[in-house]
This record gives structure tokens, C-alpha cells and sequence, in this order.
């Protein structure tokens, strides 16, 4: 192949490349309840307003190296103000602040392990505990 | 003891531990306010909080201690800030049992939770704090739930009745006390109850709440009259006043904006006894109308700042008539995030009126504030 073709391809394969490293991925246990979950449902979870997935209670948990592109997108705060929220959900009793996780393989042994959590992820589910979790609108 | 993955607390064995911990200045120019000595400069107003809440799939159980100095208020006692038993049947239904906060406006659930907020002080004007001791939360019974809806936002209510415990401490118990002499004079709550409900709207950040709550207490007084000797009077004076409050959040950040409303009717009557000597039942048939507007700005990922102004007026006779102005305040405050668990924040504030003063008589003032929170 032609090395300035090479050359003039390598940056849109690097990029092909960071956008499949970064997509964000909602992981649950394979075990699980459900296998999808709505937007709305899941911004709520996430802003401490509901508990539940249809008729089942779930926990949620958040991914340190993910958190800030799943809060832009889906809760639609930023991580200081997402933290606020949760002292106020924490020193009123109001809810269980989410487990936050700092390696993948930590989040993926905890969620297989454990029956109708949701998490979120950038990296490839290689877990065979694991499921993705679809989004509906 | 690790620290945990979570994002917020302390890991001791199986119990996640969360801990907030703060020390607050207080400096006003001329009158004594909430706090002895203002006027000198204090430091007599710690808190610490230490809390556990524990999750089994549909049953949730949660303590929290609470350790308070405020001036003569506390003096380091260890309260049982909020302690229960919920069971959530679903996101539209859940029950607690126990003591929980109580739900008034947008604040009061959360005042103590100063990592959680840019301000120091709650508007003084709406949510004071000499009152917290009475106003912070509820032993009894709460109904709560959500109610979402992809067009229409999600709708949060919460409904309870329950009463609380007045310790002899609370500044209306040592005002009587003091105001009468009589050290036997003792404060009870017979009933509280009301609801919240709580709007967020499909427009991004806009919030609507209402509250209603309906407080019935007593005041066991005796005191010396200086005819009749010794008169004691159980229920001596009975409080009965209702809340009305409307409250609206917005939030598109970095800004924000509150604004609260809250009508109070008082109708408090003396006892047998004590109608008997002052000659009349009533000893409060009035209104008090407070309003307040709050405007927040996050300047950067750690430093932010605050613009609020509010006014109460009390003795609003039933024609209408406003009879005082009680305080009216203007404050400017920063919050900066030294670290993630280590807050500092001051306010300044100008105060026109006596509210909340124990003594003095200028009635335009200044206030200043500070406060640092450590929080696990």
C-alpha cells in the first residue's frame, strides 16, 4: 500500500480506534432480572430518585475511569456536582451512595457476582458473568 | 479501618461509616446572634455526624449520631439524628418507621448536610437555626414514593405524622424559662404532621415542591406571680401552628437558582391558669409570611459563590395588617472545595431587623461567618 495513503489513513484509525476503546458500555450481572433498562429509569437511579427496575430492587455502582463521560451523558452532571447530590442522599438516609470501582477487573467480579447491579463501562465485557444492558428510550 | 471503593465513606468490616465534621466562626457586629458573644466572635458551633445505612434488597436500615456544641444548645450531647426501618414495595410506595428528617422547602431535610450545599447558613429568614433542635426531624411514621413519567418528569411525595423530642435547651424553652423566671417550665410536642411533594419537570433542572405542616405542642409553665405565689399551669400555653410553603429550583449549571415562600398561622392559646390570670385565652392569633431567593455560581471545579436576600415579617394580624418587619437579610458567600473531603466557606451578611437576636438593639448590622468541613 501506498505509505501516504498510510500516512493520510492513520489518524482516522486512531480515532476509530479511541471511539471503540471509549464506547460506554451498562453492564449487569447475567444473572439479573432484566436485560434492559430506559433512559429516564436510569438517570433516576443514578440521581437517587428511584430504586427499582420495573418490580425489582437494584443497586448501582459507578466506574471511576468512565464516570465523567456517563454522568455528561446520562445523568447530566458533572462529577463535583454528582457528589454533592450524594452527600446530601447519604447525611439525610435518604439512599446508599453507589460503590465506586477503580479497576475494571474489581467492577466486573463485583457485578457477576451480584444479582441485579448496574454499572456502566468502557471496556470490552470479556466477563462470562456479564451482560450488557440495553437501553430503551 | 480502610478507605472504602465507595464514593463517599469509610470502611469499618462490613459497615460503611460516613463522617462529616465541621467547625463554624461566627461574628456579628453589634447584636448577639443565635449564639452568645457573637458580637465578640465565637467558635461555640461544632458539628459531627457519623452515619451507617445498611441495604437488604427491599429493606433498608440507617442510624445516624449526631454531636452538636451551639452556643448553650447541645453542649456535645449525643443525639440520634435520624434513625429507621424503610421498606420500599416499589419506586411509587415505601414506609419508614423511626426517626427521619423532616420534609420543609427544598433545605431542611439537608441542613446539616453542608458538603452537600454552597451556602453556610440557610437563609435565616426562612430556615433559622435556633429552631433546628424542633424543626430537624420526626419520630413516627412516613409514606414516600416516586412517581415517574417520561413526559410529565417524575413527581416525589412524602407524607408523615409523627412527633420529636424537645430537650429543656431549645432557645424557646430557655427564653420562657428565663422570661419567667422558672426554671419547671418544660416544652412538649404533641403531634406534627404533613406532606411534601416535590415536581421535576421534564424541563431540564426545574424543580416545583409544596409543603404543609401542621405542629401542635404545649409549654408546662409555672412561675412566680407576685399575688398569687407559685402558679403552675400543665399545657399552659398550647402552640398550634400550621406551614404552607412553595418552593421552586433551578438548576442549569454552573448556575442555580431557589426561591421559597412559606405562610405560617399561629393560633396559640394559654391554659385554664394562666387565661385565668392574664385574662385572656389568646396568646397568638397572627401570621408570618418569609420569602427568600438564593443565586449560585460554580466558578471553576472548586470554587463557588452565592447571592441571597430574604425577609420575614411576623405579627400579621388577620386584617392584614403588617405589624413588624422581624428580619431581613442580604448575604454573599463563597464555598471553595480545598480538597475533596476538606471544605472551607465564609459569608457575609447584612441583617436588617432582630430576629434570632438574644440581645441588642441596633437593628442594621453585619454578620460574618466561616466554616470548614471535613467529610468522609
Amino acid at each position: 500500500m501506498n505509505l501516504g495513503l498510510l500516512k493520510w489513513l492513520m489518524p482516522f484509525w486512531l480515532m476509530l480506534a479511541m471511539a471503540q476503546a471509549e464506547e460506554l458500555q451498562l453492564i449487569t450481572s447475567a444473572q439479573s432480572d432484566f436485560s434492559e433498562i430506559n433512559e429516564v429509569t436510569l438517570r433516576n437511579l443514578y440521581l437517587g430518585r428511584e430504586k427499582f427496575v420495573g418490580s425489582q430492587p437494584v443497586q448501582i455502582v459507578d466506574f471511576n475511569n468512565a464516570q465523567g463521560i456517563f454522568l455528561e451523558r446520562y445523568v447530566r452532571k458533572k462529577k463535583k456536582a454528582y457528589r454533592r447530590l450524594w452527600h446530601m442522599m447519604v447525611f439525610t438516609g435518604k439512599s446508599l451512595a453507589p460503590k465506586e470501582f477503580r479497576s475494571k477487573e474489581e467492577l466486573y467480579a463485583f457485578i457477576a457476582k451480584t444479582k441485579n447491579v448496574i454499572g456502566y463501562t468502557i471496556y470490552p465485557v470479556d466477563h462470562e458473568g456479564l451482560k450488557i444492558l440495553k437501553l430503551s428510550q | 479501618m480502610s478507605f472504602s471503593s465507595s464514593v463517599l465513606a469509610i470502611e469499618v468490616g462490613d459497615f460503611d461509616l460516613n463522617v462529616s465534621l465541621s467547625q463554624t466562626y461566627l461574628h456579628t457586629s453589634q447584636n448577639e446572634f443565635l449564639i452568645q458573644k457573637s458580637d465578640e466572635g465565637t467558635l461555640e458551633w461544632t458539628e459531627g455526624v457519623v452515619n451507617t445505612i445498611k441495604r437488604f434488597d427491599r429493606l433498608q436500615i440507617g442510624a445516624q449520631l449526631l454531636v452538636r456544641d451551639f452556643g448553650d444548645e447541645g453542649n456535645y450531647r449525643v443525639d440520634l439524628d435520624w434513625g429507621y426501618v424503610d421498606y420500599a414495595l416499589r419506586d411509587e410506595i415505601g414506609i419508614r418507621l423511626g426517626r427521619m428528617r423532616l420534609p420543609y422547602g427544598l433545605g431542611n431535610e439537608f441542613r446539616d448536610v453542608d458538603a452537600g450545599r454552597m451556602e453556610i447558613l440557610m437563609p435565616q429568614v426562612f430556615n433559622p437555626e435556633d429552631f433546628r433542635a424542633a424543626a430537624a426531624g420526626y419520630q413516627g411514621v412516613g409514606l414516600y414514593g416516586t412517581l415517574s413519567s417520561r413526559k410529565l418528569g417524575s413527581l416525589e411525595y412524602h407524607l408523615f405524622y409523627g412527633n420529636n423530642t424537645i430537650h429543656d435547651d431549645f432557645f424557646m424553652v430557655r427564653d420562657a424559662r428565663s422570661l419567667l423566671n422558672s426554671p419547671g417550665t418544660s416544652m412538649t410536642t404533641r403531634g406534627m404532621g404533613g406532606g411534601q411533594l416535590s415536581w421535576n419537570t421534564p424541563f431540564e433542572g426545574l424543580k416545583f415542591a409544596y409543603t404543609h405542616l401542621r405542629y401542635e405542642g404545649y409549654f408546662d409553665v409555672e412561675f412566680t406571680h407576685p399575688i398569687l405565689g407559685v402558679v403552675r399551669d400543665d399545657r399552659g400555653l398550647q402552640l398550634n401552628i400550621k406551614w404552607n410553603v412553595l418552593s421552586l429550583e433551578y438548576v442549569n449549571e454552573p448556575w442555580s437558582v431557589s426561591f421559597e415562600y412559606s405562610h405560617r398561622d399561629n393560633d396559640s392559646v394559654y391554659g385554664n391558669t394562666l387565661g385565668a390570670v392574664f385574662g385572656t385565652r389568646d396568646y397568638d392569633d397572627s401570621a408570618t409570611v418569609s420569602y427568600y431567593a438564593t443565586l449560585r455560581r460554580q466558578l471553576n471545579d472548586r470554587l463557588g459563590m452565592y447571592l441571597s436576600h430574604g425577609e420575614v415579617y411576623g405579627n400579621i394580624a388577620d386584617d392584614g395588617t403588617t405589624l413588624a418587619d422581624q428580619l431581613k437579610e442580604t448575604s454573599l458567600g463563597l464555598r471553595f472545595d480545598l480538597k475533596n473531603n476538606v471544605i472551607l466557606k465564609s459569608q457575609l451578611s447584612q441583617m436588617r431587623g432582630y430576629r434570632g437576636v438574644i440581645s441588642g438593639t441596633g437593628s442594621n448590622w453585619l454578620m460574618f461567618t466561616s466554616r470548614m468541613t471535613w467529610v468522609f
